[in-house]
This record gives C-alpha cells, structure tokens and sequence, in this order.
C-alpha cells in the first residue's frame, strides 16, 4: 500500500508511511482525504503564483515596455521615476525597468541552467557511484566529501577568474563548484531505491544498468530531488548575482540583476534608486524560492514541520 | 577519543589532497606563459630567450602534469604558493599579512549572529506558532533573501551618507567594523534562528523536560538546566562551520567595504588575472576549512561523548 502510493505520488515511501500509518485503511478508502497540497500553505500558494509570473514577464516585457534596454536617451541621464521612465534612467539615460526585465530572464535563465546543470552532474556522478563497484562507491563517496569541504563560492571564483570574465565561463564555474551536494543527496536516495522490489524485478527482467537508473529508479526520485532543486535556487541566484556583481559574469552593456548593482554602485551615493531597484528584485525572488522550498518540503516530508 | 581524533585527522588528510588537486588543476589552467609574466612582473621588460627558458625549467614547466604536482605539492608544503604575477610578492607573504583582519571580522560577525539568532530561536520555539514566532521566522528569511553585498550598500547609504554615523569604509577600527560586520551577520541569523529553533523544539519534546515539569520545577529552571544546555551541541556544530564559512566566505563584503583582507586580495587578484594569487586562495581556504571543521568534530566529541562511537 505504502509502496504503491509512493510510487504514484513520486514521494519518498517513509513520508507516506507516517502519513496513512495512524488511519485504518477502511476510513481513507470511504473519505476523501484533504489534498496534500494544502499543506502549502499562504506562503508557499503565494509563491507558486508570483514566480510563473515572474517568468512570463521575464519572457514577454521585454518586447511589451515602450523602451528597450540599450536605448540611451542622452537628454534624461540620471533622472529619478517618472511617466516615461517609471523606475527612472542610469547614467546613459537608458530605462531601468527595460533593463530589469531583460536583466530577470538572464539572472533566472542563468540559475535555472545552473540548477539545471548541477542536477544532471550531481545525478550521473551518483548513478556512478551507485551502479558502480564498492571500491567505486567508496572513492567517489570520499570525493564528494573533500569537494563539499572546499567553500564552494570561492572555488567557483577562482575558477571564473581563470577562465576568464563571461557569463558563460561562470555559469560553468558554478556547476563545476556545486555538483557535490546534489550528488551526495541523489547518491542517498539511489541507494534507498536500490534495494527496491521493482528495482529488483528490472534487474531480473534483464534491463541493463542505465535502463533501471533512467527508466526506473530516476522517476522514483524526481520528487525529492525537485524539492532539493527548488531549495538551492534561491542559493543559486543569490551566489550568481554576487559574481556577476563582481564584475566576473554577464559584462556590459548587458543587463543581468548583478551586474545592474555593480554598474549602479558607483553612483549609490547620489542615486541609489539604480542600485535599490534591482537589488529588490533579487531578493524578493530569493524569497519567493525559498519559501516555495519550504513549503514544497513540507509537502512531501510532513515530519520536519 | 584517540582513535576518534585519528580517524578525522585521516578525513582531514584526504579532503586537503582533494584541495591540492583542485587548485594545482586551476593553477595549470591558467592561460599565457607564466615564466614571462613573472619575469615582467619582477621588472624585467620584455625578457630574453633564456631568461625565459631559465624561468620555465625552475617552474618545472617542460615536466609531464604529474611531476609538474608533485613539484607544487613539494613546495606548497613548504609554504611556497608562488609568486604574485602583478607585484612579484610570495602569495604566502600577501596572505598571512591580511588574514588578521578577516579573521577579526569572522569573529565579530560570528559573536553578533550568536546574540541576535539565539535569543530569537528560543523565543521562536516557546511562542511557537504564535505572533512572535511568524514575525521571527519572516524577519528571518527576509534577511536571508537579500545578497549581502546589497545590504551593504543599503546600510552606507543610510548610516553613512545620511545619517553620518559611521564610516563609508570598513577599517579594523570599532566603528569601522561595525557595518561589514552587521552584513555579514544577517546571512547566518537566518540559518542559526531556525537551527536554534528546531533544537529547542526536539529538546521540549524530550521526557526528562516532562519529567522536570512534572516534578514541579518552575519554568525557569527547566529552561536554563535543562533545556539549553541540549541545544548547546547542535547550534556549536553550525556554529563552528559558520565561522568557516566567514573565514573563506567574506570576499564579495569585503569588496564593498574596501576591508583589508584576504576575501578582498582574491577578488581584486581575479580581476586583475593575478592567478597564483587566486589560486593561493582556494588553498588557504580549504586549509582554513579543513582545520576548523577538525577542531568543531573534536571540540563536539569533548562535549558528547556519544559523538565518539559513531
């Protein structure tokens, strides 16, 4: 029973079990039990609203504002927000909020690429791991710990000086740098669905190792490790905007949010407006994230509320 | 305990050598000769030929990759990371003379998340799901959300272009501390609030908190002997690996607060494509690391003896 509902509902099968363990079988059978998604909550419903509508006017406002974002309007530089320039100008008089919209899809298309790119390393490196030999289980075990132990930041730092600044180089950086965490989540759930009965009836049906990792154990574990996704994302954004901010990611006159505030930093002083507008976009998309994180963990792991 | 100590020496061992390989992996990455930025760097203009040479075979640049490590392994052993492709300085020497003042500022940021994010756990945790909670909990990730290097610019802009309070620039000084200070506390607030919160929750639960209720004791009492000193362990663990993480993770606040640390050498080094500099940092930030999280998992195991078995 714990099984199959865990398997329908993609969720790890001890959530379920402390889930349906205290009711009789017969009461959930006659009563339809409150959703699940309930325990959602106002913050994380909130959320679940704001970012895909964030993203849809990452994807369409740039075309939809009246100005683009290299526009430059040599007789409004500086100004503060007005009927023309509604958050105002920076110092080449182009339109702020055209550079904030065009900004949100790099910043988000960037993390999302990043979370992206960490998962599928994370999960091939701990399929490795986990089909593999003992010897190899252990060595690549010992490696994901001695890389969790490098601060990831600074690794990633370093590594985009080296290749040199562009938005490419430290997305790259930022993969390379941030695998181990999804690795050594993915490698802990692989190795609970390893011993699994389907896991066992593919093997014995004579599928082949990556089959029963793709096919079979992957959807098992799509649920958690989607969770993990969504609660390292706003990490992911924070971490990109503060390397972009440095100078070492997207490089003028492209706008990324990061990227805004180190422009925007040199004229904090005399017009903070430039640097507070992008900097609240940051964060209030982290927050968002983070709140969907929790909520999307308490949805599928009721216990750790 | 000894075994115990032995067994993370060994952890620590391995993890460094993985360290080692990153950074000589990063270090041969760099792109254009080394030998002839370092012969300009020590101020020799457009070197010759065999000056060239020279440099490249006391580089061990002609060697095969995995001498070329063993050589920088030999060396970095010896403290020698290398010279500075800007201003020819050892990368040892640039480091040692900085890391004071970030590690003064690791430690106030440290004491200040402590002051602020514990009371506010426990506050947290005894009104639980009341108002106090909620407003804890959303102060929290608000200030959690906020890239630090922001809130920096925010706090010069009210305190010290507005207010006039204190000064724009971070210095190892009392009221230059205070702002880079504060930035860099409001990140660990939010993990030690909630790490905080969780623990006095798990302890509450705890029979012997029933029982020291049952017996009679006055709330008080209960808190202060019983509870808090169970909350100690895990917020000590977080606490140490905070610190750690302050000691490699200050950079981008440093940056905004022109602090004279190493955080600060790395990022204008990157910028300034100084690789030896760069890569030194990725050195001492996993030694730094490594050693603190040894002495957290031994100070932990002086405390809890259970830690030792596992």
């Amino acid at each position: 029973m714990d099984k199959a509902m865990s398997i329908a509902l993609r969720l790890p099968s001890s959530a379920v079990g402390s889930l349906t363990r205290e009711r009789p079988a017969q009461e959930l059978a006659l009563r339809r039990r409150p959703s699940r998604w309930r325990r959602l909550g106002w913050t994380g419903t909130g959320a679940l609203v704001f970012l895909p509508l964030l993203a849809v006017v990452a994807i369409v406002g740039p075309q939809l504002w009246t100005w683009t974002a290299f526009e430059q309007h040599m007789d409004a530089l500086l100004q503060g927000p007005s009927l023309a320039h509604l958050l105002g100008t920076d110092e080449f008089g182009r339109d702020i909020l055209a550079r904030l919209l065009l900004g949100a899809r790099w910043s988000l298309a960037g993390a999302a690429g990043i979370c992206a790119g960490t998962s599928l390393l994370g999960f091939l490196i701990a399929a490795l791991a986990v089909s593999g030999s003992r010897k190899m289980d252990a060595i690549v075990g010992r490696v994901i710990e001695a890389m969790m132990a490098l601060p990831g930041l600074v690794t990633a730092l370093a590594f985009a000086a080296i290749l040199g600044a562009s938005f490419t180089n430290l997305l790259l950086a930022l993969v390379v740098t941030s695998w181990p965490w999804y690795a050594r989540t993915y490698r802990a759930l692989l190795l609970k669905e390893r011993t699994a009965l389907y896991v066992e009836s593919a093997v014995a049906a004579g599928a082949g190792r990556w089959r029963v990792l793709l096919c079979h154990a992957l959807p098992n574990i799509i649920g958690p490790a989607a969770v993990l996704a969504t609660a390292n994302f706003g990490a992911v954004i924070l971490n990109l905007a503060g390397l972009s901010f440095l100078g070492l990611g997207m490089q003028p006159p492209t706008p990324e949010w990061g990227e805004m505030i180190n422009e925007a930093a040199r004229y904090f002083q005399d017009y903070p407006w430039q640097m507070i507008a992008p900097g609240l976009c940051i964060a209030a998309t982290v927050l968002a994230v983070n709140l969907l994180g929790d909520a999307l963990r308490d949805v599928a792991d009721p216990r750790t509320r | 305990m000894f075994a115990y100590i032995l067994q993370r020496l060994v952890g620590a061992l391995s993890v460094l050598f993985v360290v080692s390989v990153v950074s000589f992996g990063l270090y041969a990455l760099t792109p254009g000769d080394p030998a002839v930025v370092l012969l300009e760097a020590s101020g020799m203009h457009s070197p010759p030929r065999e000056a060239v040479l020279a440099k490249r075979a006391e580089l061990h640049m002609d060697d095969p990759l995995v001498l070329q490590y063993v050589h920088w392994l030999g060396g970095a052993l010896q403290g020698d990371f290398g010279r500075s492709f800007r201003s020819y300085t050892p990368v040892a020497e640039l480091y040692m003379s900085r890391i004071g003042a970030t590690g003064l500022l690791a430690v106030c940021a440290t004491a200040l998340s402590v002051l602020i994010a514990l009371p506010l756990g426990v506050l947290a945790a005894y009104r639980r799901g009341r108002l106090a909670d909620s407003l804890a909990q959303i102060v929290v990730a608000a200030g959690g959300s906020m890239p630090g290097f922001w809130i920096g610019l925010l706090l010069v802009l009210v305190f010290a272009v507005n207010l006039h309070w204190l000064p724009a620039f971070g210095s190892p000084t009392p009221t230059g501390i205070i702002l880079p200070a504060m930035v860099l506390a409001v990140a660990n607030i939010a993990v030690l609030t909630r790490l905080t919160r969780s623990a006095v929750l798990d302890v509450l639960t705890q029979e012997y908190v029933t029982v020291a209720h049952a017996k009679g004791l006055a709330a008080r009492p209960v808190t202060l002997k019983h509870v808090l000193p169970n909350v100690v362990v895990p917020v000590l663990t977080v606490l140490g690996l905070v610190f750690a993480n302050l000691m490699v993770g200050t950079a981008v606040v440093e940056y905004v607060f022109a602090w004279p640390g190493i955080g600060r050498l790395a990022i204008d080094s990157a910028l300034l494509r100084d690789q030896p500099v760069v890569v030194g940092f990725t050195v001492a930030a996993g030694l730094i690391f490594t050693v603190m999280n040894l002495l957290v998992d031994v100070g932990i195991a002086a405390i809890d003896p259970r830690v030792r078995s596992l």
